[in-house]
């Protein structure tokens, strides 16, 4: 089984650092994923000697409201990866018809790979958490594949798979 | 804000025929191509692999059959909750 553990740390008076709840509480459940194409485009490409197109990384967060996990649109467009799907999102401006596209995850601070049939393509602009633009929400649909522990009074969570 | 609808066709297509397929694949993964029936399959990424040897890397449709479509919701989206700094 792999594991991501995430310590949030903040500066204490000595100067050292120390675990902070403030700082999860603060920024959620963040963590590093690289965005790729899903496997079965991938073995497509090699057969053909087409050169596969450069994972994108970048911040993601464990929603658990969401159900379905999304990356931001662009990024899939970018990848070529096609839409092979619509679904019906409830955003800020109302409902709203969104592309699904098959994607692949990779947590890079871990060996955890996920292969999706489909996540959202959301339109994530000014999503930012620390500076750092969020390229994808984690769902339930990862969840479900796992065990999350979220330690708030620690400042601390980790996943398991 | 929205990305543009690239399968407005095939979905179209779909909703056209959905009395159908409830009947004959409910439950199943179609498969569409513009206004072409691709095949069912048990599962999206069977689907989504017969896609792609059917149609390459192009934007073809993959639904699952049911009464009631799916729905995707984001709190934190919604709530415009998201945006975090220290």
């Amino acid at each position: 089984m792999a594991t991501y553990n995430g310590l949030f740390t903040e500066t204490d008076p000595s100067g050292g650092q120390r675990l902070s709840p403030t700082v999860l509480a603060h920024f959620g459940p963040i963590l590093q994923i690289s965005v790729s194409i899903p496997q079965v485009l991938a073995a497509l490409y090699t057969s053909l000697q087409i050169p596969l197109p450069s994972p994108v990384t970048g911040t993601a967060l464990i929603d658990t409201g969401a159900m379905k996990s999304c990356v931001h649109g662009p990024i899939m467009s970018n990848l070529g990866v096609n839409p092979i799907g619509i679904i019906t999102s409830l955003t800020a401006a109302g409902p709203a018809l969104q592309n699904l596209y098959p994607a692949h995850f990779t947590f890079p601070a871990t060996n955890i790979e996920i292969d999706f049939s489909s996540v959202v393509g959301s339109d994530l602009s000014g999503q930012i958490i620390n500076g750092q633009q969020l390229i994808a929400l984690i769902g339930r649909d990862v969840l479900s594949l796992g065990i999350l522990i979220y330690n708030g009074s620690l400042g601390t969570f980790s996943f398991s798979i | 804000m929205s990305e543009q609808i690239p399968l407005q066709t095939e979905l179209e297509y779909f909703e056209k025929h959905k009395q159908e397929y409830l009947n004959l694949y409910k439950g199943q993964f179609v498969l569409i191509k513009g206004e072409e029936f691709a095949g069912s399959f048990t599962t999206e990424a069977e689907a989504y692999k017969a896609g792609l040897e059917k149609f390459g890397n192009t934007p073809f449709f993959i639904k699952q059959v049911l009464d009631n479509d799916e729905t995707a919701s984001y709190p934190a989206l919604t709530a415009g909750v998201l945006n975090v700094r220290l």
